[in-house]
């Protein structure tokens, strides 16, 4: 199963109709995370214990995390930690469908625990992926590149490699000895705008493009061509779509420009990009790159 | 059991309409239609009333949504699922806004395809 907004799982799984589910995404900005929500999303809490402490909040004049401190159902490091968290649309669209009586606490557990499942890699490349630590080997590899401890930057990485993985090569390894020749390759770009303005590429060799082509579209593709070419391109497409389900998820909003591939003299920027990541494929390096919050002009 | 519907699938990526091809006619349909942009696609419609239609969202010219929107003024009962590879919550909203039966995340899940299709067609819930 793949990568899918919350909303969408909830509408094809038959918890919500189109019409409720519009109305719910149309007030996503009129709404505030409550505490019991997020502590239910994160495991801190039990759906019966957030609905107790929702009963003796009418009673008492305290705050939610105070009262659910005192009964002892969270800890001061759990609370700090779910103020601190990042805002999450699948909590809002939540607690939304919660307060219009359509669905209960139980009933948000079990669709998000199901969610998760259904939105985690379960192909053939989990295996290699969960063998593999891929955020560790990110953080590991963007160490000394500027897009390092930037969370935007190091997720688009992990989804990108993630994506070669579980869509092209479950062998697929960073090579960080790749010697830097990206700029004389064939490219794809790829821009994001939004909430953030990302630039993103991938170049390689045409044998190593026809390669992906033929193990992402599982068709024959014997060399170059333009099918080949089209499979490359939506490679890239789909993979920064999984990017911008992930970001959105998390109420970071991006429109995808239509991917393309640099012709005639264009190349990619000189600017060291924020993320560079060499990709070893059966047919040599992959590289992939991120320039983040900038529109760097093609050289 | 999908060998009487006609499906049509518009998307300007060759490769994305051969994959979804593909998984059509490896699930029984008995009659694909493609379209390279939307104008093909609202041409194609008027013409041979497919069952359903896939449609990408960003296309070339006029795009999914606008398609989407002549296709349901020259018939309300039209059933479109608009498809796209990224999934913003405007993207979702505006798709059922405008009319669509559903929304579909590439890539194309064989699986998730023919269980959407049967549902819409044979009225299944698995």
């Amino acid at each position: 199963m793949f990568s899918r907004l919350f909303g969408q799982f909830l509408l094809h799984e038959g918890y919500v109709t189109a019409n409720t589910l519009s109305s719910a995404l149309g007030r996503l900005d009129e709404v505030r995370p409550l505490i019991g929500m997020l502590a239910l999303a994160q495991g801190y809490m039990t759906p019966a214990q957030v609905e107790e402490i929702n009963e003796a909040q009418k009673k008492q004049d305290k705050r939610f995390g105070q009262l659910a401190i005192e009964k002892g159902y969270l800890t001061v490091e759990q609370l700090e930690s779910i103020l601190s968290g990042q805002k999450s649309e699948l909590v809002l669209l939540g607690q939304i469908l919660v307060r219009d009586g359509l669905l209960s606490h139980d009933g948000f557990l079990m669709a998000l625990e199901k969610y998760r499942k259904s939105a985690g890699l379960s192909e053939e490349g989990y295996e290699a992926v969960k063998a593999n630590d891929i955020d560790g080997v990110i953080s590991s590899v963007l160490s000394g590149q500027p897009g390092s401890g930037r969370p935007v930057a190091e997720s688009w990485a992990s989804v990108f490699m993630k994506g070669v993985i579980r869509f092209v090569d479950p062998g697929a390894a960073i090579d960080p000895l790749a010697a830097e020749h990206y700029r004389d390759r064939v490219a794809f770009i790829q821009r994001m705008r939004g909430d953030r303005s990302l630039f993103t590429f991938m170049a390689a060799t045409e044998e190593v493009f026809t390669d992906l082509a033929r193990r992402f579209s599982k068709f024959e593709i014997d060399g170059f061509d333009e099918m080949a070419e089209a499979a490359a391109g939506e490679f890239l497409n789909l993979v920064n779509g999984l990017f911008t389900v992930n970001r959105s998820d998390e109420g970071i909003e991006l429109e995808m420009q239509p991917q393309q591939r640099l012709t005639g003299s264009a190349k990619l920027p000189v600017k060291r990009p924020d993320v560079l990541l060499p990709l070893l494929l059966p047919k040599g390096i992959l590289w992939a790159g991120l320039f983040l919050d900038t529109q760097p002009n093609l050289s | 059991m999908l060998k009487k519907y006609s499906i049509l699938v518009s998307d300007d990526s060759a490769v994305v309409r051969k994959m979804l091809r593909h998984i059509l006619e490896e699930g029984g349909v008995g009659n694909v239609f493609e379209a390279r942009d939307g104008c093909e696609a609202v041409a194609i419609y008027r013409e041979h009333r497919p069952d359903v239609v896939f449609m990408d969202i960003v296309m070339p010219g006029k795009t999914g949504l606008e398609a989407l929107a002549e296709i349901r003024a020259h018939d309300q009962s039209a059933r479109v699922i608009m498809a796209s590879s990224t999934g913003t919550r405007k993207n979702l909203k505006e798709a059922i806004d405008s009319g669509a039966v559903d929304f579909i995340q590439k890539p194309f899940e064989k699986e998730s395809v023919l269980k959407l299709l049967r549902r819409l067609l044979e009225g299944e819930w698995e």
